[in-house]
C-alpha cells in the first residue's frame, strides 16, 4: 500500500475519530503517523539485519468538560478499531477525577509555521541503494590504515507524513524525512583495541556524508591505540561534539517541567539567575529545517516557536507542557515531545549558540589536557543537585604543548553539572550528533572545561 | 493468526529461500498514575504486527507492517527477499542456524484475574488511598505517585521447518514514589512487576508500600547522613543485587555483545571468547549465576524465545567460573554450539531479535545465614544498600557505579544510622570476587521493561533478577 494511500487513510480515520468524540459529548485531538523506514545494521565490515517497515501510529487524547482527559496510542487503523477505542475512552472519560489545574484544549487560533522538512528524492530509494551507503563508509574507514579492522554502523531512513486534528478545527499535514547514522570502527594492534564512533544525519538522503564521516572515525580510532593510563584528578578538557551532545541532554532534561514539578531538576527555582557561564547560550529552534526533530506543531497542538533556554548563563525557560505550564505559572511554548509514550515539556530542537575558537584552535591553545570525543552511559547520580557520573568512551586524546600526542584508557567522572560547566570556552563549528536510544539531537559546538573531574579509572 | 503465517511462510518458501519465520506481536498496555491527589497519566494502548525475516543467498532480509491483510502479504514476503538479496551483497560468511527441535505449542502465562477486565474506578480507588497516606505524612512530602501497570502480549511465531508456537503473556505492576524536602530533597520510589494478573496488585500491597516510602522518603530528608568515602563490607538486598547482576554480569555475557555486533550503541564485552572454557575467574566460588527464563510468574519467564526455541535453565557463572554465553541461534552455531540458549526476544513487530536477558540471578547459599538479619549480625562493620537510584558502567562493562536509595551503616553486628547519597563503585570480577555471604532466603524481583539494547531503535525488554541478600568485601563506597 502505497504512503499517499495511507496518507488518505489517516486523514480520514482522524477525522473520524474526532466525530465520534464529539458526538459523545467529548472534545479529542488525533496525532498520526505513517512512514516508510528502511534499517540496517552493520558490524565487523559485513551486514547484520536489514529491513524495511511500513508502520504507522494513531495517538488520540479525548477531553471532557475541559478538566478530564484520556489518551491512548494504537497501530490498529480500521475504522471498526478506532470507533471501539474512541467509545472505550468517551466512556471512561467521564469517570475520571476532574483536575482543576488541566488547561483543556488548545482554542486560541495557532499560527503554524510552513516548514520543508522532507526529501522528495526518498520515495524510489530500496535496499539496494542503502547498501551502496554502507559500502562507501567501509571502504573509506578500511582505506583509513591497516589497523582498521571492523566498520560497525546503522543507518536509519524514515520517510512519511505526520497528521494533526482536533475538534475545535486546527489541522496540520506535513511530510518529513531523516536520516540519521552511527559508525563505530575498530582498530587492532596486536592484543589492543580501540574504537571510535560517530551519530549524524541529515534531511536529504544525498547530503549524509557517511564515507567522510566513517574516514574521521577511522582516524579517531587509530589515534586511540596505544593507550596510557592516567590518574585521578582534575584536568583541562576539549569536548568534541558528541561528548557535548551527551552531557547537554542532561541539561534539556533539567530544563524539562518534568522534571522541574516532580523537584527533581537542580534548575528548579533558577529562572533569570546566572546559572552557566557568560559564554554559553541555548536556543530551542524548532523551525530550523536542518534540526531532525524540526516541526511545526508539537504534541498537544500548539504551534512550535523559537525561544531561549539559556541566555549568556542566565536560565531564561524551561520547556513545559501546558498543564505544568499552569503549575509554574509560566507559559506553554509549543514544546511538548513524545518521550518514550510519556509527553512531556522538552526543548527538542535545542541549539547551542557558536563562540570564537575552531576545535584546531582550542587544541592549539592547550598545554597540558585531554580531547574527549564521547562519553558513554552518562546518568544522574543526585538530579536535585545536578551530578551526574559517566565514562569516556574509547577517544580519550592526550594533548600537550597544543598537539594530541596519544591516547589515555577511559575513565570515569563523577561531579556536578553547574561546577563543570563554571570555567568554559564555547567553540565554533556546529555539528548534530544524535543521543542514542532516546533519539534526541542538539545541534552543538566543541567546549573547552578548564576543570574537569576524573574520579576513577579502568 | 496460525492461517496467515502459514500462507506468509508458503509464500517466502516460493522464493526458493533457506529459511522464513514470520512473528505477529501483539501489545496491549494500560497505565494509570496518581499524582499528588490528580490522575496525572491514564493510557491505554495497543499495537500489533508482524515481520516476516528470510535467510536467503545466506543473507537476513526482514520486512514487516501494522497492516494485518492477506492481500499486501505478497508485497511484504517480496521486500523481505529484496532485502536478503541487497544484504548478501555485503556478508562476509554465509548465514547459519543451530538446529533446534521442531515444536507445535500453545501457551499462556497463567493469571487469575484479568486486569484488562477490572473497572477503572476500583483501580481509581486503590491509588487514591495510597496516595492519601503519603499525604497524611506531612508537608515535606512534595511530591506524591503511586501508578499500575497492566500488559498482555500475543506472540504467534512460525518457521519454514514447521516450529509453530501461540504464547501470551500477561504482566501486572505497581510503583509508588515519593519525594520529600527538608535538610535535603530526596525521593523513595519502588516499582515492581510479576507476571501475573490483576492478582498481583493485592500481592504489590498498596497502602503497606506506600506508606514504607512515604516514611523513608522523609528519614532521608531528614536524618540521613552521606557516608564517608570508605572501603568496606557491603551488603545488597535482592533487588539492588539484581542490577548489579544485570549490569555487570548479565549485559557481558550477551554472545552478541562479544562479537561486536551492538558495537554502535549498546557496546561490547570484556568477556571475550577466548574466556569461554578456559576456567575464566568471574567471580568467588560462591557466585552461582543463573538464567531461568521456565521459572513461572517471574517478570523474565517465556516459555519459548522469539525464534521458537525452548527456553532452558543455564548457568552463566558456576563456582565463580564462567560457564556460558547468552545466545540465539545464530550466535550459537558461529562459535560451535549444537544449541541455542533461547535468548532471542522482541519488544515490537517490527523489529530484529537480539540476545536479550530473561530472569538471571543468584543462587542462594543453602549453608548461609537464614536471612537478612542474621547476615547482619554476622556482619562487624559495614554498610547496607537498598534499592537502584543510579547506575553507569562502560562499554566493556568493566568499571561500574552505582547508587543505592537509601543504606544503613552496620556497626557490631546491629543495623545503625540511614545514609543517603550512598554510591558503590568497582571492576566487575573484582566484585564479585568480593562474595564472601549470602543468605538462604532470596526473592526474584519484576524489574519491568526497562533493559535497553539495539540500535537506532532500542528495544526495552521485560526482565527479573534476584538472589540472596548478599555481602561483599572491600568495596568502595562514597557519597554523591
Amino acid at each position: 500500500m502505497s504512503l499517499e494511500r495511507q496518507k488518505e487513510l489517516i486523514i480520514e480515520l482522524s477525522e473520524l475519530a474526532v466525530k465520534r468524540a464529539q458526538d459523545s459529548g467529548c472534545e479529542a485531538f488525533v496525532n498520526t503517523s505513517i512512514a516508510k523506514e528502511y534499517v540496517t545494521r552493520f558490524s565487523n565490515s559485513e551486514i547484520l539485519q536489514n529491513y524495511t517497515d511500513l508502520c504507522r501510529d494513531m495517538a488520540i487524547t479525548v477531553i471532557y468538560k475541559d478538566k478530564k482527559r484520556i489518551n491512548s496510542c494504537t497501530n490498529d487503523l480500521t475504522k471498526k478499531g478506532i470507533l471501539e477505542l474512541v467509545d472505550y475512552l468517551t466512556t471512561i472519560v467521564k469517570f475520571i477525577p476532574p483536575d482543576p489545574e488541566f488547561p483543556g484544549m488548545v482554542k486560541q487560533k495557532q499560527n503554524y509555521p510552513s516548514l520543508t522538512l522532507n526529501d522528495p528524492n526518498v520515495s524510489n530509494i530500496g535496499p539496494e541503494i542503502i547498501v551502496d551507503k554502507i559500502e562507501e563508509a567501509i571502504v573509506a574507514g578500511e582505506a583509513v590504515d591497516r589497523r582498521i579492522e571492523g566498520i560497525s554502523g546503522n543507518i536509519l531512513l524514515t520517510d512519511g507524513f505526520k497528521y494533526f486534528i482536533s475538534s475545535v478545527g486546527q489541522e496540520v499535514l506535513y511530510p518529513t524525512t531523516r536520516i540519521t547514522s552511527t559508525i563505530n570502527i575498530n582498530a587492532i594492534d596486536h592484543d589492543e583495541e580501540s574504537r571510535s564512533n560517530s551519530t549524524f544525519g541529515s534531511r536529504i538522503f544525498s547530503k549524509l556524508g557517511i564515507a567522510r564521516e566513517a574516514e574521521e572515525v577511522a582516524k579517531r580510532a587509530v589515534q586511540g591505540l596505544g593507550a596510557k593510563t592516567i590518574e585521578t584528578g582534575e584536568y583541562e578538557v576539549i569536548l568534541d561534539h558528541q561528548a557535548v551532545n551527551e552531557l547537554f541532554f542532561y541539561i534539556n532534561m533539567a530544563t524539562s517541567s518534568k522534571l522541574v514539578i516532580d523537584k527533581a531538576s537542580f534548575l528548579t527555582d533558577k529562572l533569570e539567575q546566572q546559572v552557566f557561564n557568560e559564554k554559553l547560550t541555548l536556543i530551542n529552534n524548532p523551525h530550523n529545517p536542518e534540526h531532525l526533530d524540526s516541526r511545526p506543531i508539537d504534541e498537544e497542538g500548539l504551534a512550535t516557536q523559537p525561544y531561549p533556554i539559556v541566555e549568556n548563563g542566565i536560565l531564561k525557560n524551561y520547556s513545559c507542557s501546558r498543564l505544568d505550564a499552569v503549575r509554574l505559572g509560566t507559559k506553554a511554548l509549543g514544546t511538548c515531545f513524545n518521550f518514550f509514550g510519556e509527553i512531556i515539556g522538552f526543548p527538542f530542537a535545542e541549539t547551542m549558540k557558536p563562540g570564537d575558537y575552531t576545535k584546531s584552535e582550542m587544541i592549539l591553545e592547550t598545554k597540558d589536557g585531554l580531547l574527549i570525543t564521547n562519553f558513554h552511559y552518562i546518568n544522574f547520580v543526585n538530579p536535585p543537585v545536578g551530578s551526574i557520573t559517566g565514562m569516556t568512551k574509547d577517544g580519550l586524546l592526550i594533548i600537550k604543548n597544543g598537539e594530541i600526542i596519544g591516547s589515555a584508557r577511559n575513565m570515569r567522572f563523577t561531579d556536578e553539572i553547574l561546577r563543570i560547566l563554571k570555567d568554559i570556552e564555547v567553540g565554533k563549528e556546529l555539528k548534530q550528533p544524535i543521543k542514542q536510544a532516546y533519539d534526541v539531537k542538539s545541534i552543538v559546538v566543541p567546549l573547552k572545561i578548564k576543570n574537569f573531574r576524573f574520579t576513577s579509572k579502568t | 493468526m496460525e492461517d496467515f503465517i502459514s500462507l506468509a511462510l508458503k509464500k517466502a518458501e516460493s522464493y526458493d529461500v533457506d529459511f522464513a519465520e514470520c512473528r505477529c506481536f501483539g501489545y496491549e498496555t494500560e497505565e494509570i498514575r496518581f499524582r499528588n491527589g490528580q490522575i496525572d497519566k491514564l493510557k491505554r494502548d495497543k499495537d500489533l504486527g508482524y515481520g516476516i525475516r528470510v535467510l536467503k543467498n545466506g543473507a537476513w532480509g526482514f520486512a514487516s507492517t501494522a497492516i494485518i491483510d492477506k492481500s499486501i502479504l505478497e508485497d511484504i514476503v517480496r521486500v523481505a527477499i529484496k532485502e536478503a538479496e541487497a544484504t548478501s551483497r555485503i556478508i562476509k560468511k554465509p548465514v547459519e542456524l543451530t538446529e533446534e527441535p521442531i515444536i507445535k505449542d500453545t501457551y499462556e502465562t497463567p493469571f487469575k484475574i484479568d486486569p484488562f477486565e477490572v473497572d477503572i474506578e476500583d483501580k481509581i480507588e486503590i491509588l487514591k488511598k495510597a496516595d492519601s497516606i503519603m499525604s497524611e505524612k506531612g508537608d515535606s512530602i512534595k511530591v506524591r505517585e503511586n501508578s499500575m501497570y497492566f500488559a498482555r502480549i500475543n506472540l504467534n511465531y512460525g518457521n519454514s521447518e514447521g516450529t509453530m508456537i501461540s504464547q501470551q503473556e500477561l504482566f501486572t505492576g505497581g510503583g509508588c514514589s515519593a519525594t520529600a524536602i527538608e535538610n535535603d530533597n530526596q525521593n523513595r520510589n519502588i516499582i515492581l512487576f510479576d507476571m501475573r494478573g490483576y492478582e498481583y496488585i493485592e500481592m504489590f500491597d498498596f497502602e503497606k508500600t506506600s506508606d514504607q516510602i512515604a516514611t523513608e522518603a522523609l528519614i532521608l530528608a531528614t536524618e540521613a547522613i552521606a557516608p564517608k568515602p570508605q572501603k568496606t563490607t557491603f551488603i545488597l538486598e535482592p533487588y539492588q543485587l539484581g542490577l548489579t547482576i544485570h549490569e555487570s554480569c548479565g549485559h557481558p555475557s550477551e554472545l552478541d555483545r562479544v562479537l561486536g555486533w551492538e558495537a554502535d550503541f549498546a557496546g561490547t564485552s570484556f568477556l571475550t571468547l577466548d574466556k569461554l572454557g578456559t576456567n575464566y575467574q568471574y567471580g568467588s566460588e560462591k557466585v552461582n549465576l543463573v538464567c531461568d527464563p521456565t521459572m513461572p510468574y517471574v517478570l523474565g519467564h517465556e516459555k519459548y524465545d522469539h525464534e521458537g526455541v525452548k527456553t532452558k535453565k543455564f548457568n552463566v557463572i558456576k563456582e565463580g567460573i564462567f560457564n556460558d554465553y547468552q545466545s540465539d541461534r545464530q550466535t550459537a552455531k558461529l562459535i560451535g554450539k549444537e544449541h541455542s540458549n533461547g535468548n532471542a526476544r522482541i519488544d515490537r513487530y517490527n523489529r530484529f531479535p537480539l540476545i536479550r536477558m530473561s530472569n538471571l540471578y543468584l543462587e542462594p547459599d543453602p549453608h548461609g545465614p537464614k536471612n537478612i538479619e542474621e547476615l547482619i549480625s554476622e556482619t562487624n562493620e559495614g554498610i547496607y544498600g537498598v534499592n537502584w537510584k543510579s547506575h553507569s558502567i562502560d562499554d566493556k562493562r568493566m568499571n561500574f557505579q552505582f547508587a543505592v536509595q537509601i543504606a544503613y551503616e552496620i556497626k557490631n553486628g546491629e543495623i545503625g544510622k540511614p545514609l543517603k547519597n550512598t554510591i558503590y563503585q568497582a571492576a566487575t570480577p573484582e566484585f564479585w570476587g568480593g562474595l564472601d555471604l549470602m543468605t538462604k532466603e532470596w526473592r526474584i524481583d519484576g524489574h519491568g521493561p526497562v533493559c535497553g539494547k539495539g540500535a537506532p531503535y532500542m528495544q526495552s525488554m521485560w526482565i527479573s533478577h534476584g538472589g540472596p541478600w548478599s555481602r561483599f568485601q572491600g568495596v568502595n563506597i562514597f557519597n554523591g
